[in-house]
């Protein structure tokens, strides 16, 4: 039983991580960024090329490739949302346009690297995994626990210890007074962009480690990631991780009783039950 | 300038598609002769995936039906002609081949080398026209009935995979747990080993079903640890989804002996399970390379077309067809319906793959064997 909760925690840091900047993003912007998911994955993509066709280690590969999509997704803001938002497009419109890109992206996955899927490892072997007191943890698992728990901390202190991660904070909580006491919008947003699709290519290289690689992941994941952003509260970036982590556990003990079968019906039945019941998440 | 940017860009995605779609809508080439039906040439249909995903097994078994057309042009004073289309294993492109083969073409014979779901398709349209239809790949269970009197098929039906696994499984183990993916595929034979291990008095521990889209298995697999099963069932439907399994199985040290399907001959699966794939038990056909005749026909096949035969145990099933119907077609001359009841009363024919006979609903009598991965390679067990 214990087991199967180390199980839902791990998937659930990885929603977590991957949810972050969904959700740091919707509270800046107000919409939703669904080619986020494709592009996470695209960046997962390019840590396979740097890990098999460069040659580097893996996690040098991750962070190369998360940073290289930092600045990708800073692009993405300033080429189509950007535009968009100072046309005052409706948010409906913006996510139509962001599931376009994201239909764009995955093809163009499909196109450069093929359908079927990559997989990706840190050592050439496998490994099996170790034990303690009877849990059962394997080596990815570890590694995935142990960078989730970095990025988080790392994440933590950015966000309340420097000034442009009080700044995000001030334009998430509101927008226009942020900017009557001097907090430039357009570099703002560049931070959040980039962080958030930094977390997001992080987050997609670990979970490669453990499934792989196909361009429909981006799909699936973003579809859990709005899940996770909506148990937790739309646009609170402490309830997206907190979202994340009980979508990844419930999921998870869902399998154990109910069968894998289940798993997306309970991700969405989940996701239904807080719409009706309490559509401002967890913490109201 | 940003606005013709963007307009350009937009262009350019539409443009790329535009002209994507064109490239794969051009006709697929075909080995047809344009030909007119005189008494001399003999047309003989031929569909398989000449292309696709499955391209490198329909290419094969084309090449092997060829090797011995080469060296046996003539069937009964006449000269024969294969007339190949490609279906991509694509059931609607399937039944488009047939009816120009059948009205075009004029075809008594189908060599009709695709997927279960193409066989199905055509299978009808055959029988309406008196055309025989004969398979050398497709094994689903649902073609013993549904090939009609005109269906034939050296290929081994699932069914047969099904005993001879629960054979083996019931002179080693008591206690089996089954994981397996919801496909028509993997159900019916899930349902199979289910049916057949109540009667050889198996107790299956632990049964789960998981959707296509399933990728982390971890908690299916711990629960079925704890279920304590002797030997575990792996019925992914997918190369990559079943090389998670093993790959996640390896890792969680869950030391149960496999049993998979022919998914995991695909590359796929070996480079998704790598080594933790070793020591995985299948039963499929399999070319004996241990047979002269065998290695005679895979040396011919390298030296004709340059390489080795990727699909071995479809490339000898389907150069078999090909002599069976030459025998056929000698004895009764080439009318469909001559050469069907021929085919159900002919002599055992010893062929490079075994033994062959037809049994009243057109399935073949050759045996699939127990193989066993080693090293990224499967091999006979003995």
């Amino acid at each position: 039983m214990i087991q199967v909760l180390l199980n839902g925690i791990i998937v659930g840091g990885l929603y977590a991580l991957i949810s972050v900047g969904f959700a740091l993003i919707f509270s800046s912007v107000r919409f939703y960024h669904l080619a986020y998911g494709s592009l996470a994955f695209f960046g997962a993509y390019i840590t396979y090329v740097f890990r098999y066709s460069v040659g580097l280690n893996f996690f040098l590969s991750m962070i190369l490739s998360s940073i290289i999509f930092g600045f990708v997704g800073i692009l993405f803001w300033k080429m189509f949302y950007s535009p968009l938002q100072k046309k005052k497009t409706s948010s409906v419109s913006m996510i139509v346009a962001s599931f376009g890109l994201l239909i764009v992206l995955q093809n163009v996955m499909s196109l450069i690297f093929g359908n079927g899927g990559k997989s990706i490892s840190i050592h050439d072997n496998l490994s099996q995994g170790y034990e303690f007191f009877n849990l059962f943890i394997t080596y990815n698992q570890l590694v995935i626990l142990a960078v989730t728990i970095i990025v988080g901390i790392l994440f933590e202190f950015m966000m309340n210890k420097m000034k442009f991660g009080m700044s995000i904070k001030a334009v998430g909580q509101n927008n226009d007074l942020a900017m009557t006491v001097g907090i430039n919008y357009e570099s703002v947003m560049n931070y959040v962009f980039f962080i958030a699709t930094f977390l997001s290519v992080i987050g997609a290289s670990l979970i490669s480690l453990e499934i792989g690689i196909r361009p429909i992941y981006g799909f699936h994941i973003i579809l859990k990631i709005i899940v996770a952003c909506v148990i937790g509260g739309m646009g609170k970036v402490k309830g997206a991780i907190a979202g994340a982590m009980m979508l990844g556990i419930i999921e998870n003990f869902g399998i154990y009783f109910f069968g894998s079968i289940w798993q997306d019906t309970i991700a969405f039945a989940l996701l239904t039950l807080f719409l009706v019941f309490r559509p401002k998440g967890v913490f109201e | 300038m940003k606005k013709k940017f963007l307009g350009m860009l937009v262009l350019m995605i539409v443009m790329s598609f535009v002209l994507f779609s064109c490239l794969q809508a051009q006709p697929q080439n075909t080995d047809e002769q344009a030909t007119s039906n005189t008494q001399e040439i003999l047309n003989i249909g031929f569909i398989g995936p000449l292309t696709g995903n499955l391209a490198s097994l329909g290419v094969d078994m084309r090449n092997a039906v060829l090797l011995f057309l080469d060296e046996n042009p003539v069937f009964a004073g006449r000269k024969v002609e294969l007339v190949a289309e490609d279906d991509m294993c694509d059931p609607s492109k399937a039944v488009t081949a047939a009816n120009k083969l059948i009205s075009s073409d004029k075809v008594q014979v189908i060599l009709l080398h695709s997927c279960s779901g193409s066989y199905l398709a055509v299978a009808p349209i055959a029988n309406a026209n008196k055309v025989v239809i004969f398979s050398s790949v497709s094994t689903s269970p649902e073609i013993t009935l549904a090939g009609g009197d005109f269906g034939f098929r050296n290929a081994p039906s699932d069914e047969l995979a099904s005993t001879v696994l629960i054979d083996y499984i019931s002179t080693k183990y008591k206690k089996i747990a089954i994981l397996s993916e919801n496909t028509d595929f993997a159900q019916a034979y899930r349902q199979k080993i289910i049916d057949k291990s109540k009667v050889k008095g198996l107790e299956v521990v632990f049964d789960e079903v998981f959707n296509p889209d399933t990728t982390d298995f971890k908690t299916s697999l711990t629960k079925m640890k704890e279920s304590e099963p002797e030997v575990f069932l792996n019925f992914a439907n997918g190369g990559v989804t079943g090389g998670l399994i093993t790959k996640q199985k390896y890792e969680l040290a869950i030391n149960v002996p496999e049993i998979g399907t022919d998914i995991m001959t695909s590359k796929e699966y070996l480079d998704t399970a790598k080594e933790a794939s070793n020591g995985e038990i299948i039963a499929m056909t399999s070319a004996d390379e241990s047979k002269v005749s065998v290695q005679d026909f895979l040396n011919k096949f390298k030296v004709k077309f340059g390489q080795e035969s990727t699909a071995k145990a479809y490339a000898v099933l389907a150069y078999d067809s090909i002599v069976i119907m030459k025998n056929a077609i000698e004895n009764v001359g080439y009318d469909a319906s001559e050469i069907k009841e021929w085919l159900y009363t002919m002599p055992e024919y010893d062929g490079l793959a075994g033994k062959t006979k037809f049994d009243s609903n057109g399935d073949g009598t050759i045996l699939p064997n127990l193989m066993v991965l080693k090293d990224g390679k499967f091999e006979i067990m003995k």
